[in-house]
């Protein structure tokens, strides 16, 4: 199963606390380094003062007692030793004397481990003597580490105070979002209006190419509903003639006239049947997925093609070509143009096919059609006028879209000297 | 009763025309809009016109318009495929009398022609009747004196006509271009032979021939 993707509302908010978190810990370094820098120079400035206050009013006759130090220890606030300008430990603070530096140190500051404790220890030297003081360095530590949780807490709970409020935020801001989609939850599959695309700017573009994919549905139901609607009214002709000869088959008073009738009405339904096969033909030509294209023996299928037709006709070669097209697709788009000049082609109809490469071109002898008629003859039902011969006007736009759907085209003319032209263009490769 | 047809479907309208002989009437058939605009404003024998809308030439509702601007008061029942309201109401607003939808039965097309003809006479019964005739358009019934008349298509035809054309006279003219249409009669006095067997069915004197100017059917006394 996959996972489901996070909301918009949850991914902001991680972000966000993420940041936030961030942004605490990062505040907490800096801090602690920056309390830690401040408690040092404190600790200094105390052990200066300290070391120049000892040599000031500790002299040779300051008696110590001795006996009574108490020991080192991490709990020890302060510490001195006292000693001569020879090295000789002239007083104590505790038991053990803070040492003094090694020999030929200069650094007025610096840590010396004594009993595992780690001291922050100073050294100042007078005419006479030299002193060395000391603090514990987990006391400066201790101290900035308290400062800084101190002031850490406060911020930390403002910061994370702010994620509830962000969220509150996100959740407004992301409102439009919400109201685009209550507004297409509610839309009936019908609507296919525009939406308003006065929108943020995020989601403004996913409107935009809505309304596209809208326009581009609604044209093509347009176009099927007036296909449908289209054949509907063009079936109501036929089967009215079917049912008016019917009747007049059945009721006549006058022999031949019912026999009469009986033979329109097998015209009838031959023009009835053919008119749904084109239909049908049309259809599935629209519906149906383009197959690859094939790689076709275009003379062969033509002569086939002539031959189931039942038409005489003559098939040049001029130029072969690797053509690619449906075989079923290109042998029904030749059956209808090959029909249509066997019904218009006049008496004696026949047709001249010239193979030229990726053209063929295809002409018969009959009486072409009207010159105004020509760019409209594509169109679905579409027939000159003063037509005798019974016809859907369907052949030639299922020739256009089979064309169309190889990735070829057609086009059709009359021949200068009377006949109808049809130049096919295919893929070839 | 002549009856132009305008219908550019070759079996559609052959049906018609034959249904239509079989229930009495006398059709002429035209496929294009421009002839029937042609022949509407040269005749002025049609009885009724059966209209389909979607002709070549000049469309139906164009051949209805004209027609009506014309000043003619034709009966015109439109045929269509589209069956829309609106088309239905844009047919009879164009004047249209009636209407009917592809696919419909010869038997009602024939029925309402006669509805049409019934009220362009001014008459609300469906019967004609003068003195003891009574001619059933519906049923092509024809009575004498209540006794049951047999009479060939053409005779029947005749009589229907001088029953509606009743007080005026008919000339030769007019009876042939009904009966025959523009298909012209077989011989020329092929209209005496019907009349004169016409005569000796409903009585001597019952048909009144003014030489040269026609016939009428004799007054009731």
């Amino acid at each position: 199963m996959r996972k489901q993707p996070l909301s918009l509302l949850q991914r902001a908010a991680l972000l966000v606390g993420m940041g936030i978190f961030v942004v605490w810990v990062g505040m907490m370094v800096m801090l602690y380094l920056q309390v830690a820098h401040e408690v040092d120079e404190l600790h200094y400035a105390q052990l200066t003062d300290f070391g120049h206050l000892l040599l000031t009013h500790l002299d040779e006759e300051s008696q110590l007692p001795n006996h009574a130090t108490p020991a080192l220890s991490s709990h020890t606030t302060l510490a001195f030793a006292l000693y001569d300008k020879h090295g000789q430990l002239l007083a104590q603070s505790h038991r053990i004397a803070l040492p003094l530096p090694a020999a030929g140190s200069t650094r007025r500051f610096y840590d010396q481990t004594i009993g595992g404790i780690v001291w922050r220890c100073a050294v100042f030297t007078d005419a006479q003597r030299r002193v060395v003081v000391a603090q514990p360095a987990s006391l400066r530590q201790a101290l900035a580490a308290e400062i800084a949780i101190d002031l850490l807490t406060p911020i930390g709970m403002t910061l994370f105070l702010l994620l509830p409020l962000a969220i509150i935020a996100l959740w407004l801001g992301l409102r439009p979002l919400r109201q685009f989609d209550t507004e297409l939850d509610a839309r009936s599959p019908s609507n296919l209006a525009p939406l308003a695309t006065h929108l943020p700017a995020e989601i403004a573009p996913i409107a935009v190419r809505l309304n596209h994919l809208f326009a581009r549905i609604e044209q093509t139901l347009a176009r099927e509903k007036r296909f449908t609607g289209d054949a509907a009214h063009e079936l109501r002709t036929p089967i009215a003639a079917l049912q008016v000869q019917l009747e007049v088959a059945g009721t006549s008073p006058r022999p031949q006239a019912r026999e009469r009738a009986l033979g329109k009405m097998q015209q009838g339904i031959d023009r009835l049947g053919r008119l749904v096969t084109q239909l049908l033909a049309l259809a599935r030509l629209d519906d149906n997925e383009a197959l690859p294209l094939q790689r076709i023996d275009v003379p062969a299928l033509v002569k086939q093609v002539l031959g189931e037709v039942d038409v005489p006709g003559t098939v040049t070669l001029i130029n072969t070509a690797n053509w690619q097209a449906e075989p079923d697709i290109l042998g029904l788009l030749l059956r209808n143009l090959f029909e249509n000049s066997k019904r218009y082609g006049g008496a004696a109809a026949r047709l001249v096919v010239q193979i030229d490469g990726a053209q063929i071109i295809i002409r018969d002898f009959g009486a072409g059609v009207p010159s105004e008629w020509l760019p409209r003859l594509g169109e679905r039902f579409a027939r000159p006028p003063g037509q005798t011969q019974s016809g859907s006007g369907l052949g030639l736009s299922i020739v256009a879209r089979a064309a169309e759907r190889m990735g070829g085209s057609v086009r059709w003319e009359n021949a200068a000297d009377g006949g109808f032209v049809v130049i096919l263009t295919l893929q070839s490769a | 009763m002549r009856i132009l047809l305008v219908e550019d479907d070759p079996l559609l309208g052959d049906g018609i025309r034959e249904g239509l002989f079989d229930a009495g009437f006398t059709v002429d058939w035209l496929t294009d809009g421009r002839h029937a605009d042609t022949a509407l404003q040269t005749e002025n024998t049609f009885d009724a016109m059966v209209l389909d809308l979607n002709i070549p030439g000049l469309s139906g509702l164009d051949v209805l318009r004209h027609l009506r601007e014309r000043g003619s008061a034709l009966p015109v029942l439109i045929l269509t495929a589209r069956d829309g309201v609106t088309d239905r109401i844009q047919g009879l607003d164009s004047g249209a009398d009636d209407y009917l939808t592809k696919p419909f039965a010869l038997g009602e097309l024939a029925a309402r022609l006669r509805a049409l003809l019934r009220r362009q006479t001014g008459s609300s019964s469906h019967l004609l009747t003068h003195g003891d005739i009574r001619l059933d358009p519906g049923r092509q019934h024809v009575t004498l004196q209540g006794e049951a008349l047999t009479l060939t298509a053409r005779e029947y035809q005749i009589l229907w006509l001088l029953l509606r054309s009743y007080p005026h006279l008919l000339s030769r003219e007019q009876i042939e271009e009904r009966l025959y249409g523009y298909d012209g009669g077989t011989e020329s006095n092929s209209l005496e032979v019907h009349l004169s067997n016409l005569r000796k069915k409903l009585g001597r004197g019952a048909i009144v021939n003014m030489r040269g100017l026609g016939w009428r059917l004799a007054d009731v006394p």
